[in-house]
């Protein structure tokens, strides 16, 4: 983003540049041609100053000469004639000064030529001799007559230049009466103009400066984290195939930063002879490809003489300059390769115990009931035919025996149970927890009508779970509160379900808004001490001897293995003689 | 005259297990013939036998050497001579996995080993006497297992 707003930026700068470089143009080219125009009209007024200074001078010389001709004529005197023989030649002079101003201009020669007719003429008056007084008088006449016309001429030809002059100065002012406002309002544009670019300039000159800090802190934290996070970066250009490798690319190699040239043939030496081939043929097809594929192989570390496992990716990189780089990254993969390596050792000694477990199972639910079943089987057959034959004390131990044997086959069957709690398939489907009470129920139906007991329940709620165990866990917790009635008391079992946010249950040790069905098991039997609460729950555990309440410890274990499978929890609280509750939370 | 008899085989290769079956039936006082073999392969030697008069229902063990009681029931079941012969699995496991097997591959009837003679005696007299033509159109999973 920063990139392409600097590069608009150039190109503003470029163009207020151009702007402005046009309008200096431009007004260079109007002051020039407002001097240009302003030297024609001061040379085409000199000129008129001129005519009219040589038309004046014209005069004077004439008037000279009239003076000297007068002079001469009534003295006699030669000396009177100096001026008036100077004057013709001066006459003749100015009309060549003159003649030469205005060649260009035919009207003002023909003018001239006019003008100097007159003067020819009023000189052929000049004359020295007169034959009489008539004759001085008619030429006197004549030539002050020609004077006059001479001098009319001259004013025409002044005024014309006068004219001249006064239009040429209108048209003059007309013409450039605008220029100076548009020159300087133009110079002001360009100033104006030149002061955004500048202002864009030094904006964009901070913006560097600190996109420039943010670039280093970046670099800083980039050299950071690719030492923490072990890997490093590599830039090659495609063109000429060099390298540059970052600092800590260098360190990964076991080598202190920039310490040896970066190419390919220096990083092959580091790398194990056996992956060299992979790493060769990934670099051959980068250009086609425009990136180089995910590569795993092994270094020898420089340094410490260690194989390190290494992972390298790249892309090419086109900037806006088209060159061709590749950009790549590096990383030691080391430990997460030797921990996988440790996971996937763990998980065969896993697959492996688990299959053990399974062969013991088989053990368990065949090899070790076989015998048990022969065993009870000819207890059978000997209880059927053969006891009344034997004696008191035989017949005792007889029945110890068949005890035993009836304790090991409930035994090996609670402990299967187990065993297939852990292990069954979990396939969560909606339950409804009344149509399990039902089926525990009716499970434990002779118990229950033996025990004369009532189980209370009404509209429990539906959960995610596994039916069968649900029920195994109903039947459980049931037969347990029926086993530990009171003798002289009806038992009596009240379930309850009710919703409960996490949050709200302290001992879920949960605090977030996770909402679980809190199912109760209340009951009016013989209880226990609290202290024992969690006891109950271990394998093989009894609060009571085998005598009076034979059991294997292992159906409150399954209890607790069935609500765990379930993410759910369960508690036990009792007080002796008047009861034991069981609460059980599931997740909904 | 073989109208009027069952005609039984048991395949296990458990002797005391072979002895409490012939013991029960013994007592049991239904027309039965029965005759035991010792492994799979024999069962099935037996069977395929020339000259050999099928059974009516036929008892199987599956954990047995040389050919298991599955290996068995396949042969059998794919077999169309021996479409008629009522399988009863006869097992001491009672694990899912052996029940569903068995169901798949078309046993009739699955029998835990009662691990008391009298029960024995009960379980073998039910099957045995069981209307099966009437049982096998209605075969489902969940009377599959038998329950005493």
């Amino acid at each position: 983003m920063f990139k392409s707003k600097l590069f608009d930026s150039i190109g503003f700068i470029r163009s207020v540049f151009l702007i402005a470089f046009f309008i200096l143009i431009f007004l260079a080219s109007i002051t020039y041609r407002h001097i240009k125009e302003l030297d024609k009209i001061s040379d085409s007024i000199m000129n008129t100053y001129a005519i009219s200074i040589e038309l004046g001078q014209l005069i004077s010389y004439i008037k000279d000469a009239e003076t000297g001709h007068r002079g001469y004529v009534i003295t006699n005197d030669s000396t009177y004639l100096e001026p008036f023989i100077n004057a013709r030649k001066n006459v003749n002079l100015t009309f060549q000064s003159l003649n030469n101003t205005i060649k260009s201009d035919t009207v003002k020669q023909q003018q001239l030529i006019r003008i100097y007719e007159l003067v020819d003429k009023r000189f052929s008056y000049f004359k020295n001799n007169f034959a009489n007084k008539d004759e001085f008088n008619t030429d006197f006449k004549n030539g002050k007559m020609v004077m006059d016309s001479l001098r009319s001429e001259i004013e025409i030809m002044l005024s014309t230049e006068n004219k001249l002059l006064t239009t040429k100065d209108k048209l003059y002012k007309y013409n450039n009466s605008n220029t100076p406002l548009i020159v300087f309002s133009t110079f002001l544009i360009s100033i104006l103009i030149l002061g955004l670019g500048y202002m864009r300039i030094i904006k964009n000159y901070k913006d560097l400066v600190t996109q420039n800090i943010r670039l280093k802190i970046f670099d800083e934290s980039s050299k950071q984290s690719e030492i923490l996070g072990k890997y490093g970066s590599w830039l090659l250009n495609i063109e000429d195939k060099s390298f540059n490798f970052s600092d800590n690319t260098f360190r990964l190699l076991g080598c202190k930063p920039q310490s040896f040239q970066a190419n390919l043939e220096n990083l092959l030496n580091f790398i194990h002879p056996d992956d060299q081939e992979i790493f060769t043929a990934a670099f051959q097809n980068i250009e086609e490809s425009a990136m180089l594929p995910l590569i795993h192989y092994r270094i020898l570390k420089k340094d410490t003489l260690e194989i390190r496992h290494f992972r390298t990716t790249a892309k090419i990189f086109i900037d806006r300059l088209g060159n061709k780089n590749m950009i790549g990254t590096t990383q030691d993969i080391t430990e997460d390769y030797n921990k996988t390596q440790l996971i996937e050792l763990r998980n065969k000694e896993l697959v492996q115990n688990n299959k053990e477990l399974m062969e013991f199972n088989h053990v368990a639910s065949h090899d070790l009931q076989e015998p048990l079943r022969k065993i009870q089987t000819f207890i059978s057959r000997i209880e059927d035919r053969e006891k009344e034959q034997l004696s008191e004390t035989a017949k005792s131990y007889f029945e110890k025996i068949q005890e035993a044997s009836n304790r090991m086959r409930i035994l090996i069957d609670d402990l299967l149970q187990y065993s297939r709690t852990n292990r069954s398939e979990k396939r969560f489907e909606e339950v409804d927890l009344n149509q399990v009470v039902s089926n525990a129920i009716s499970e434990l139906s002779e118990n229950i009508s033996e025990k004369k007991a009532l189980i209370h329940f009404e509209k429990l709620h539906h959960v995610q779970g596994i039916q069968f165990q649900l029920e195994q866990l109903f039947i459980n917790i049931i037969s347990n509160s029926l086993k530990y009635s009171k003798t002289d008391e009806a038992a009596v079992v009240d379930i309850n379900s009710k919703k409960v946010k996490a949050y709200k249950v302290p001992k879920l040790k949960d605090d977030s808004k996770k909402e679980y069905l809190k199912i109760t098991f209340k009951d009016n039997g013989l209880g226990f001490e609290q202290e024992y609460a969690e006891k109950i729950f271990l394998l093989f555990n009894r609060l009571h001897g085998k005598k009076e309440y034979p059991g294997t410890g292992v159906g409150l274990a399954i209890c607790k293995k069935i609500v765990e499978n379930h993410k759910g929890y369960i508690f036990a609280k009792g007080k002796v003689n008047e009861g034991a509750e069981f609460e059980i939370y599931l997740p909904i | 005259m073989q109208k009027d008899f069952i005609l039984i085989t048991l395949a296990d290769d458990d002797e005391d297990d072979r002895l409490f079956f012939t013991d029960a039936f013994e007592e049991l006082k239904i027309n039965t013939v029965v005759n035991t073999v010792n492994d799979g392969v024999a069962l099935m030697n037996f069977l395929n036998a020339p000259g050999t008069v099928l059974p009516n229902i036929i008892f199987l063990d599956l954990n047995m050497p040389l050919k298991s009681g599955i290996e068995c029931l396949k042969e059998i079941k794919a077999n169309p001579k021996f479409k008629d012969i009522v399988i009863a699995i006869y097992s001491t496991s009672s694990s899912e996995e052996d029940i569903e097997n068995t169901f798949v591959l078309g046993a009739n009837i699955y029998i835990k080993k009662p691990s008391h003679f009298g029960k024995l005696k009960e379980v073998l007299s039910e099957v045995v006497t069981l209307n099966w033509q009437y049982i096998t159109s209605g075969l489902n999973k969940d009377n599959f297992l038998l329950r005493m």
